[in-house]
């Protein structure tokens, strides 16, 4: 359960205030699968870092299953970003002198987690995702699509609840595309509660939630 | 995520920046190098200057006449002669159980001549003892007998480089020279010995203390040389000769004696005074090098802000990413360190080669100090790009600003 109340967000650009987010409201039930669409500088993304927990709001209440986290520490929000929140981006940011395996490896390395239970648990994602054959490749070695596949598996290989992709298929042809949200959509399906942000209408029209925003906020 | 896993990912950021790493590398190398080759150095020179001090003997007091201390006050109007030291002073120290053997020593110049051929050298009047006390090495024949102390017979025992310069490849042993006015027969030759600050024994004809004495007409000794039976022995032996010559001179305290420790120690610490200040300065390289990798860091960590942003939104804490960024700095050092060294043992076997009577070694001490700063360097200047790191907002780092 996840529920934004009066969320507000500004920022100073030169002498002006640029309001992201006004007053915003929102109600999210595990499971969902929403899509976030409008025209750039709607406030989006601003929603989608909020509800990551790497943006703060400046005013307003956000709960996180029974946290409040508008009152969260720095290490806190990072515990929780660990274990609850995974993260695709339009732009991957694969570790570029990383191999695929690594980069999935690297949330389980720094949560901790031991060599021997991790590396199997790799594994098993990486095949799920079927990129068995490429885990020793560096990102410069592999096709968009692959690496957004990589991307994912590390989103996921925390197991964490809600999984945000920011324009996942922005830097990806159709087929690409096509292929990673089937993956999202799949990984939806399994229980995970899943946001879209995309300009795309045929992804966002996929949503069984489709949110429309103008202005920092929700219409 | 564990040390061993950290190391791992931090060689790997090394890797993947290979010509900055490698510019790192060089100036902490260059660095420690310098510190630990200078060091060496400065260690060589003094255990040379020490070896050079050992040769003239061990456990060795030297007596001299007249006090060189300064007790404050004002100085003499008129200057006090002290009491010379005689042989009867010499033979009396020899009754104590500390000492182990007493070499006085009678010094002068004359004109030594044997057929056509005259030098002028410095005569050395003693006794058999200051062969053992100054561990001279014969190369034929015996030194001075040891029933000659008081009675003064005419034989003299030549250094090597005399005995070439008046007789040449000819046999001397048995042979008659003309020292000053007098005669003396030739019955011991010296080896060629190593230097001994300058004074060259080599140079040097010695002949018994009385002769000695009555060639330069002199009742005075120059000074004396007093073995003390054993190391833990030489504070005794000090204290014993003091008061027998005290006892001897009417109460009055008019010597002076050196122990070689003090003048070891004297040494000692002036050689190490002067390591340390050469060390000191090449340890500024250090702080140079310290500096650059502050500042290759900071590169590092606007180079790689996407995937700082990265590893925040992962859920990587900031004192996480801190210690990411720390063990790349002192992985850099420490490489550096170690490269360093490596070269630095290069270049003082390199100059062990060109330098052969000195004997180079790099000390233990000096090694880990190198070893220690250089970690040091690379943590403290490394501390503030890594908390540059840690501070980064994750929203503007993901979007690269």
């Amino acid at each position: 359960m996840i529920e934004l109340l009066g969320i507000e967000r500004h920022f100073q650009v030169g002498d002006e205030t640029v309001h992201a987010l006004r007053n915003l409201d929102l109600q999210l039930t595990p499971g969902d699968y929403l899509s976030l669409m409008g025209p750039s500088g709607s406030g989006k993304s601003t929603l989608l870092n909020i509800l990551g927990l790497l943006d703060h709001p400046d005013q307003g209440h956000y709960q996180f299953e029974d946290t409040e986290t508008t009152t969260l520490s720095e290490e806190q929000r990072a515990d929780l970003r660990r274990h609850q929140v995974g993260f695709v981006f339009q732009a991957f940011h694969l570790v570029p002198r990383l191999t695929a395996f690594e980069n999935v490896e690297l949330p389980l390395m720094l949560a901790g987690i031991d060599p021997e239970v991790r590396k199997p648990q790799v594994e098993q994602t990486l095949e799920a995702l079927s990129l068995t054959d490429r885990r020793h490749h560096r990102p410069d070695q592999l096709s968009g699509g692959q690496r957004q596949r990589v991307a994912i598996a590390r989103a996921t290989i925390m197991h964490p609840t809600l999984l945000l992709a920011d324009e996942p298929t922005g830097n990806l042809d159709k087929h690409s595309g096509q292929e990673v949200v089937d993956i999202l959509e799949q990984l939806n399906q399994d229980g995970i509660t899943l946001i879209i942000v995309t300009h795309d209408p045929e992804i966002g029209s996929r949503a069984k939630r489709q949110i429309k925003m103008v202005d920092g906020a929700i219409v | 995520m564990n040390i061993e896993e950290n190391i791992h990912f931090g060689i790997k950021a090394l890797q993947g920046f290979g010509a900055r790493t490698l510019l790192m590398l060089l100036a902490m190398a260059i660095g420690i190098a310098s510190v630990v080759v200078l060091t060496a150095l400065g260690e060589g020179a003094r255990s040379y200057v020490i070896g050079e001090f050992s040769q003239l003997g061990t456990n060795l007091l030297i007596v001299l006449p007249g006090r060189s201390e300064t007790t404050g006050g004002h100085p003499p109007l008129l200057g006090e002669t002290p009491r010379d030291l005689t042989l009867q002073d010499a033979l009396s120290l020899t009754r104590s159980p500390k000492v182990k053997r007493v070499a006085p020593i009678v010094i002068g110049s004359a004109p030594v001549s044997s057929e056509q051929r005259e030098r002028e050298v410095n005569i050395l009047g003693s006794t058999a003892e200051l062969q053992p006390v100054r561990q001279l090495k014969l190369a034929q024949g015996r030194f001075l007998p040891s029933s000659a102390t008081e009675r003064g017979a005419a034989v003299v025992v030549l250094g090597n480089t005399l005995k070439q310069e008046l007789f040449g490849h000819r046999r001397a042993l048995g042979r008659w020279v003309r020292i000053g006015d007098r005669r003396f027969r030739v019955i011991g030759l010296l080896q060629a010995g190593g230097e001994s600050l300058g004074s060259d024994i080599g140079e040097m004809a010695i002949i018994p203390v009385a002769t000695a004495q009555a060639l330069f007409n002199r009742a005075s000794l120059f000074r004396i040389l007093v073995e003390a039976q054993g190391r833990e022995n030489i504070p005794h032996a000090e204290q014993v000769i003091l008061d027998t010559i005290r006892h001897r001179h009417d109460g009055e305290d008019d010597i002076t004696v050196i122990t070689q420790d003090a003048v070891l120690s004297t040494f000692d610490g002036i050689f190490r005074a002067l390591t340390m200040t050469v060390t000191g300065i090449a340890a500024i390289s250090l702080a140079v090098a310290g500096i650059l990798i502050m500042n290759v860091m900071l590169v590092a960590v606007s180079q790689r802000t996407t995937e700082i942003g990265l590893l925040k939104a992962i859920g990587a804490p900031k004192q996480q990413i801190m210690q990411l960024f720390l063990m790349e700095s002192a992985l850099l050092s420490l490489l550096g360190a170690v490269i360093g060294i490596l070269v630095a043992f290069m270049a003082v076997m390199a100059l062990d080669q060109l330098l052969p009577q000195f004997t180079l070694q790099i000390p233990l001490w000096a090694l880990l100090a190198a070893v220690g700063v250089a970690l040091l360097t690379g943590l403290l200047f490394g501390v503030l790009p890594a908390r540059q790191a840690a501070r980064l907002d994750p929203v503007q780092a993901l979007s690269g600003r």
